[in-house]
């Protein structure tokens, strides 16, 4: 398979192009985050430079919940959303305004959310798609106006872009971001001497605290009201070294003449908290200590919630549903079976695992808000390039810990294609936090006090996976792929504000709970309508033990081939093969079919740890942790869901995507037959 | 690789071997025009004021910069010459 045959179909964009045409902000209309306002709005693209607020500010002007994160990177997609005039928004000059006078101005725009770019010099994948979307295309695709962000802090590294876009005939207008870190590092900026300089409108906004967005709303409105700005006069250059040097010399005078006190020499807190974080020695330490803090908080905190909102499924919900049903005359029908074995069981056991998701939402939020993951990137990078990577490759992979999907998107960050090929086929092995739901409940079944040390070591195997399963390919597939060198910008560090954490907490766990209700709910059906078939004569529907229904015939099929890594009985098999869908769907489905399958003599039919104590006794010849040790690994590194094996297919192409299903599989088998096989040795 | 007294330092040295919180003047661009761009839109230019402010592992170092600051790797900083700041 050759790396230099993906080139093109890895370059492709995600935007959805209804036409079929080359990309646009007004074809891009369907991207990852809303839809916009109405054909005759005037279009708004948000531009910047990476990790200057811009997905925040679009979150803050459009009430969507684009992704964000206080590192360079993190919007590779374009967002698209309404951006409203709010009542009671000062938006023109009326004594009295409120947003209605202006009859025949615009009432809302279209917000076109662009990833983020230095320049318009492109370097990477999503910084080419940007470029396209305001330049390369027909003046008619183009925006109506632009809103460039700027980072207050670190002006001159921001107006680039803005220099940029006053060579062309686009409106800009600049969004001055990071006010308040640009004065704690004694910035001043004059936005008025700056706007002069640029010959833009300039407009202080605080998207964090959503302030300043009237302002910012009414002069975009005046700025489409007006004929387009000609463009910055330029002088011929002999070549591209002197048309950048005059560029730099009109943005530097442009940041001098709009600041009015210069910073630069300061030690700031960010630097003092750098000398231990990116230490040579201690920032591996406290990056280790900070990852084993998290999942302690989350598994010690969460655990008595969890049993709370578990007693209450497998209680007083499931008898309240029995005795309705059976008020009704449907007692011991197929419809109890499908709601209180099926439904309530499965989506009840996935449900109860929302309080130990939000934690772990809660406090990866703080984490990437905090500017912390940029540093985290940066003491990585030793590892990253003894994978032939670059540090920043870091970045996608994080993401991958929390969901793969987005992870795989984020690879566009790296500009090298056989590099990107490279972190979207290792990014399947970060362990996302739907397969932390099956790491919590065996561990809190096998290992009792031990289950946070227990799941921190299973982070440490994925990590393990990640830089094996890298090492093997960069050796053989990719033994002429050089590194590309680290140049990452450090954010200052920040104290997260709760409402951002809470939003973009409760963004990912909508997602979490969208998927609850809609695959999980659908592979629960299909689960328990494939256990009701029966397999064999004599049943009839929904009469058959589970064992003798299609799926207990097909898991019975399958499990023989996990015999060898000791979790060869038929319901954990099943399990598995649920798991390739989703796997949320992992608990839901295993626990659907220990409360249908009839219980052995003595067991609580209800009692699902034990069930699966015995079965992991059962099937292991009596070394069960060696067991459980394995299934965990193989939970982790085979496929983890369809969602990821779409986003592959869209970023690299189906064969990689098929090349990376075969090596999940194989470091999955052969990782949990080696960790049994010796494990059993020992326990 | 290692660190030097600038006590009476005229002529240009690379930023690898430049010591921690001197202010220092880049003399040109990186020989890697792909790298020289991506340092350039972070304000590292030929004429840019830094410093450095931390080691990293493998020889990095953080680079301070027009009030920001950039994690940049040994070989990239073999690859700019700087003279202390008058």
């Amino acid at each position: 398979m050759s790396a230099t045959r993906q080139d093109d179909r890895s370059l492709r964009l995600s935007t959805a192009l209804p036409h079929g045409g080359a990309p646009s902000v007004r074809a891009a209309c369907h991207g990852p985050v809303g839809e916009g306002a109405g054909a005759g709005a005037p279009i708004v693209a948000l531009a910047g430079s990476p990790n200057v607020g811009k997905s925040t500010l679009f979150n803050a002007l459009t009430g969507l919940r684009a992704t964000t994160g206080n590192w360079p990177g993190t919007t590779v997609d374009v967002g698209r959303g309404v951006w409203r005039f709010r009542s009671g928004d000062r938006v023109c000059d009326c004594a009295s305004c409120d947003g209605d006078c202006a009859a025949d101005a615009a009432r809302e725009f279209t917000l076109v959310d662009l990833p983020g770019a230095y320049s318009l010099d492109p370097l990477s994948p999503d910084e080419q798609l940007t470029r396209t979307l305001l330049i390369d295309g027909p003046v008619g695709e183009r925006p109506d106006a632009v809103v460039v962000a700027v980072d207050a802090a670190h002006l001159a590294r921001s107006l680039f872009l803005v220099c940029q876009l006053r060579e062309t005939t686009h409106r800009v207008i600049v969004a001055l971001t990071m006010t308040d870190l640009a004065r704690k590092a004694g910035v001043e900026v004059d936005s008025y001497a700056l706007a002069e300089a640029l010959g833009c409108p300039v407009v202080v906004v605080d998207p964090r605290r959503r302030t300043g967005l009237d302002n910012l709303t009414r002069a975009v409105r005046e700025t489409l009201a007006r004929v387009a700005p000609a463009p910055r006069t330029i002088g011929p250059a002999a070549d591209d070294l002197a048309r950048e040097d005059e560029r730099f010399s009109w943005v530097e005078a442009a940041a001098d003449a709009g600041t009015a006190e210069s910073g630069d020499d300061r030690v700031s807190m960010s630097d003092r908290i750098d000398r231990y974080a990116t230490h040579p020695v201690l920032g591996p330490l406290l990056f280790l200590a900070v990852m084993w803090v998290v999942f302690q908080i989350t598994t010690t905190v969460a655990a008595p919630m969890q049993d709370a909102l578990d007693q209450l499924f497998a209680g007083p919900l499931a008898d309240v549903t029995r005795a309705l049903l059976g008020a009704v005359g449907l007692g011991g029908t197929w419809v109890e079976g499908l709601l209180v074995d099926g439904l309530i069981a499965g989506v009840g056991m996935l449900l109860t695992f929302v309080p130990l998701m939000a934690l772990m939402f809660v406090l990866l939020a703080v984490l990437e808000d905090s500017g912390y993951m940029a540093r985290a990137a940066v003491v990585t990078d030793r590892l990253m390039r003894r994978l032939g990577l670059p540090g920043k490759a870091f970045l996608p992979l994080v993401v991958g810990f929390g969901c793969n999907v987005p992870a795989i998107s984020a690879t566009r960050i790296m500009g090298d294609v056989r590099q990107r090929i490279l972190v979207s086929l290792l990014v399947p092995f970060t362990s996302c936090t739907a397969r932390l739901t099956v790491y919590v409940m065996l561990g809190t079944v096998f290992f009792g006090p031990a289950a946070g040390t227990a799941v921190f070591a299973m982070y440490l195997a994925s990590i393990l996976a990640v830089v094996g399963v890298g090492l093997v390919l960069r050796t053989t597939l990719w033994r002429t792929m050089g590194a590309e060198p680290l140049v990452i910008e450090l954010p200052p560090y920040q104290l997260p504000t709760a409402r951002l954490t809470a939003a973009v907490t409760w963004m990912r766990l909508a997602g979490f709970l969208r998927t609850a209700s809609g695959i999980i709910v659908a592979t629960v059906c299909a689960v328990w309508l494939l256990q009701s078939v029966p397999a064999q004569s004599g049943y009839g529907f929904g009469e058959a033990p589970v064992e003798n229904s299609v799926y207990g015939v097909a898991a019975q099929a399958i499990a023989p081939a996990f015999e060898p890594a000791g979790f060869g009985q038929w319901q954990t098999a099943s399990a598995l093969v649920v798991g390739f869908v989703a796997k949320e769907a992992v608990i839901s489905s295993w626990a659907q079919t220990y409360a249908v399958a009839e219980p052995d003599e003595g067991e609580d039919p209800g009692d699902f740890g034990a069930a699966v104590t015995q079965a992991f006794e059962q099937s292991s010849g009596g070394h069960p942790l060696p067991a459980v040790a394995a299934f965990l690994w193989f939970l982790m590194a085979y496929t983890p869901c369809v969602a990821t094996l779409a986003a592959q297919t869209r970023e690299i192409g189906r064969r990689w995507m098929l090349f990376g299903v075969a090596i999940g599989l194989v470091v999955a088998w052969t990782g949990a037959v080696a960790v049994f096989q010796i494990g059993r040795l020992f326990w | 690789m290692c660190e030097v007294s600038l006590a009476n330092v005229t002529t240009p040295l690379t930023l690898d071997a430049a010591p921690l919180g001197t202010p220092l003047v880049l003399m040109g661009t990186h020989p890697d025009s792909t790298v020289a761009r991506r340092l350039a839109s972070l304000g590292l230019r030929r004429g840019a004021r830094v410093s450095l402010t931390q080691k990293l592992t493998t020889g990095g170092r953080i680079v301070s910069v027009g009030g920001g600051r950039v994690a940049i790797d040994a070989r990239v900083l073999r690859g700019l010459a700087a003279e202390v700041a008058p």
